[in-house]
């Protein structure tokens, strides 16, 4: 194409100053980058299995659609009418046993059949004592609520625990604010639990730092510190390993990770942050490996750390822990497939 | 003529989403890594410059633009849908409290409308310099409007000082295909960066 005024020569400079004039475009941090992957990664995985289902052949489409139909009816006839949504704030990740929503002034059930339901803001969310819930925000966060709990998401950034515990995994998001009867707690990008009982309440923080503010004085806890603030207005700190039975609850009740066609490095990601370890590999070239051992099989109902001592054996590899750490060897001459 | 035709990104793209949903990784890999950035910045730009904000809000529209990709028609570019989901975004969190959303130059629907469509014309650019730091701004502005590659070979081309070997080396493309490129993404970075400015000096009363 020829320009009718300047030469191109003339218009690479003029197009070369402007480059040079704005400088490198700004970039979002590393981290902030790595924790958008992640959380968008998931979406991603969600989205290519719901469009999976949606093209099922015309026949398969039109009998799940009969019974979704019956399913619905059912559903609306046994719970009521549905809770009219206001705005929307996040997904129900997964449910076991049967767990009460009160939106609008209206209450519903969710079921294990409720994966996928939107959230509205300002939703209040009651537990059974057998049973708990995994959420997924729209802004990435991952919250659990333990059995017998009762949370209100009141946006996305502001929460109330009333009583029970609730798992927090900011994923990034900068500020998570919990409202309880007795403090307030307020987290920066972090990973954590807080448990509200008659006693008082408890933060145990797996990474990041949590802020506790009760009775005009704020507390932080930070990566292995729990911070008790009982109800006769004292506090305790100790420390807290960052794994352990004690945080089972929360992959129970997650969404369980299927390792069907996984990497070993995918399976040891979610090792990682559900089982509050940090996974290491003795030599470089053994994490490139991880890379390329595709996982078969299913880990339903283990926790990360039997999970771990289930799928390793399998894969060539061997692992000691130490401390909050896991560190992952080849077994000389060995690369398998589970 | 060898401009950058409007069509060749939204068949990119619709490529791109096609490629997601039925699951490829390496689309996946080029949506985030094509767009998360520039959503970034179209963000920073808005919400007073909180780039820890920007982040949140970039990585809520990625999630949302994700959710949502089987319902894109291909209207326009896949960066300017998520430009609208972001937009949204920031509306939503425009409380009480927090700022509301900065509106831009290039916020304006016709000014959109013409950046979406880069009409293929040349017009000379503006002989006098704007105030240098809304510039670089728009300069800015432009790259990120421009498909990913493009505004890449331009800050390799002129901030990097590369050299077109290189440049074909880094796309793995013949020397001669990253010579018509570099030329493809010059004038279409003319024509983003003449709508951006034109559009400025209407709405500040300029001729």
């Amino acid at each position: 194409m020829t320009d009718p005024i300047l030469p191109a020569s003339n218009h690479d400079d003029e197009v070369g100053d402007l480059v040079r004039l704005a400088g490198v475009r700004p970039l979002p941090s590393p981290a902030g980058t790595a924790r958008a992957r992640d959380a968008a990664y998931d979406e991603w995985r969600r989205a290519v299995r719901r469009h999976r289902l949606l093209r099922m052949t015309p026949a398969a489409a039109a009998a799940l659609a009969a019974a979704a139909a019956v399913l619905f009816l059912v559903a609306r006839t046994a719970r009521g009418p549905q809770v009219p949504s206001t705005i929307e704030i996040g997904r129900v990740e997964h449910v076991s046993g049967r767990v009460s929503l009160i939106a609008a002034g209206q209450t519903s059930t969710l079921d294990a059949q409720s994966g996928g339901a939107s959230i509205p803001e300002g939703a209040i969310f009651v537990t059974p004592d057998a049973g708990r819930l995994a959420l997924r925000l729209d802004n990435g966060a991952s919250l659990r609520l333990d059995e017998g709990t009762r949370f209100a998401l009141l946006d996305g950034a502001r929460m109330r625990l009333d009583s029970g515990a609730v798992y927090v995994d900011s994923n990034g998001v900068a500020r998570v604010e919990i409202l309880t009867p007795m403090a307030t707690v307020r987290n920066t990008g972090t990973r954590f639990e807080l448990r509200v009982s008659g006693a008082g309440l408890r933060v145990r923080v797996r990474r990041g730092v949590v802020r506790v503010d009760v009775a005009n004085a704020t507390h932080e806890a930070t990566e292995g510190v729990q911070i008790q603030a009982l109800a006769d207005g004292s506090i305790l700190r100790a420390s807290s390993p960052s794994h352990g039975p004690e945080w089972d609850w929360i992959t129970l009740a997650a969404v369980p990770f299927e390792i069907e066609g996984r990497t070993l490095a995918q399976f040891l990601d979610w090792v990682a942050r559900e089982g509050g370890w940090r996974v290491s590999f003795r030599d470089p070239s053994a994490a490139r490996v991880a890379d390329t051992i595709i996982l078969h099989g299913s880990i339903d109902g283990l926790t990360p750390a039997d999970a771990l001592a289930a799928v390793l054996p399998t894969t060539g590899f061997t692992h000691r822990t130490r401390e909050d750490e896991v560190i992952l060897a080849r077994i000389d001459g060995k690369a398998g497939r589970r | 003529m060898d401009e950058w035709p409007p069509e060749a990104t939204a068949a990119t793209d619709a490529w791109l989403a096609r490629r997601m949903l039925r699951g490829d990784q390496a689309a996946f890999d080029e949506f985030f890594h094509g767009h998360f950035a520039r959503v970034y910045r179209f963000a920073l730009g808005r919400n007073g410059g909180d780039p820890v904000d920007a982040e949140d809000v970039a990585q809520t529209t990625m999630i949302k633009g994700i959710r949502n990709i089987h319902t894109w028609r291909g209207q326009a570019t896949l960066f300017t849908w998520l430009c609208t989901i972001c937009r949204h975004e920031l509306s939503r969190r425009a409380r009480p409290g927090r700022p509301a959303p900065i509106p831009l130059t290039e916020d304006d629907p016709d000014i959109r409308d013409r950046l979406a469509a880069v009409a293929a014309r040349t017009v000379e650019l503006p002989d006098r310099a704007l105030e240098r730091r809304e510039t670089a701004r728009q300069v800015q502005v432009a790259l990120d409007t421009l498909p990913a590659h493009y505004g890449n070979v331009l800050e390799w081309k002129y901030l990097e000082g590369v050299d077109v070997a290189e440049i074909a080396a880094r796309l793995r493309s013949s020397p001669k295909a990253a010579e018509s490129l570099l030329g493809r993404a010059r004038r279409a970075f003319r024509e983003a960066f003449l709508v951006l400015t034109e559009g400025s000096s209407r709405s500040t009363g300029n001729a």
